[in-house]
């Protein structure tokens, strides 16, 4: 039996914002927590790999995205996160995920 | 009755803490009549003229204002909005060109600022003034020095204050509290997620070819520059709430 990878594609900028907020959702639109709760966290509960494409967004403030992803890997655990998530970004300069990195291996070490 | 004539020079930091402790006052005594004799000097007059100061003032009605090649940007609000702040770096991209990590770095900056007024500023200790929550911002570009400014002020407990009662440091100064925070990313909620806001302040400055960092909070106040250590200094008369100032020189455009 041949069962087929279930993939979903997010274009961040397309589908959530250019400009990422803040931490909370209660704080302004467009912030972390609204991201995991509404976009992340169903996309992953219904399919095998999530390919997020961060290109064409302005910034990621670090509380976006430990409130988005550092949350998550509080929810699922990190190795169900590295192995669904894949990410596609062009622009390196971008500081995303340093404050997550940070946060899992206090957490997890 | 506030008697402005006598002003000869007015820094941003200065106008917008005028501009809030009046919209403060007036969200609370708004019936009261409120008067002012304006600034004579045409520069603070249309600085101040800039940021809708007069619009508490119905009796003065300023016209004839002088053409300026300074700049200036204002906002204020309650909750973040990333593309406001987006479209206040766009609006001074105009007179300024950013390197792309400076830009990242204010747009982060500006976002974990407003962020830090939601979660932290006005708590709930802050009692009859728990339901004013507002943030101000403001960007100035001085055309006779190339400097900008950005200003960032709420009216809330501050920092230390709310460092301690959080995680209860009773023992250290204001000044070691916020240098401890910015430097280091020390929580006030003490949660091993946070932390990131304060150390994004700086991370403009960081990026810039020359700037500041300044913090003021209750009597503390902690300058930090490119490359030197923080300088901290205690204030006589203390401030209500956070003020953020971020200066960056820039050469002739």
């Amino acid at each position: 039996m041949i069962c087929a990878m279930r993939e979903k594609r997010i274009n961040f900028a397309r589908d959530f914002t250019k400009f990422p907020g803040g931490r909370a959702r209660i704080h302004g639109d467009h912030s972390g927590e609204e991201f995991r709760e509404d976009v992340l966290k169903p996309a992953l509960d219904s399919h095998d790999v999530v390919i997020l494409n961060l290109n064409g967004v302005v910034s990621f403030p670090a509380s976006f995205v430990d409130e988005a992803f550092g949350i998550l890997v509080e929810e699922l655990g990190l190795d169900r996160v590295k192995n669904q998530i894949q990410f596609v970004l062009d622009d390196i300069r971008l500081p995303f995920g340093r404050s997550s990195w940070r946060w899992k291996h206090t957490r997890h070490s | 009755m506030l008697d402005q004539r006598p002003l000869k020079r007015i820094s941003p930091d200065a106008v917008l803490m005028l501009m809030a402790e009046l919209a403060f006052y007036h969200f609370f005594d708004w019936r009261k009549q409120k008067l002012c004799q304006p600034p004579e000097d045409p520069a603070v007059l249309w600085m101040l003229n800039q940021v809708g100061y007069f619009a508490y003032f119905p009796q003065i009605r300023v016209t004839g204002m002088p053409q300026s090649r300074n700049f200036l940007f204002h906002l204020r609000d309650r909750h973040t909005h990333g593309k406001k702040v987006w479209q206040m770096i766009e609006h001074f991209e105009n007179r300024v060109t950013f390197q792309q990590e400076e830009r990242q770095a204010l747009y982060d900056a500006l976002i974990e600022s407003m962020d830090n007024v939601g979660q932290h500023a006005y708590g709930r200790r802050f009692g009859w003034r728990y339901h004013y929550r507002d943030w101000w911002l403001l960007g100035y570009f001085d055309d006779t020095n190339h400097e900008i400014s950005f200003v960032f002020l709420d009216q809330g407990v501050g920092i230390p204050a709310t460092i301690r009662a959080n995680i209860g440091d009773q023992f250290r100064s204001g000044t070691d509290l916020i240098t401890e925070a910015v430097l280091t990313g020390k929580s006030s909620t003490g949660g091993l997620n946070r932390g990131n806001g304060l150390p994004s302040l700086k991370t403009f400055v960081d990026r810039a070819y020359n700037g500041t960092l300044q913090i003021t909070s209750d009597q503390s106040r902690c300058t930090f520059s490119k490359g030197t250590g923080p300088e901290k200094r205690t204030l006589r008369i203390p401030l209500h709430g956070t003020l953020i100032t971020w200066k960056i020189q820039f050469g002739p455009q």
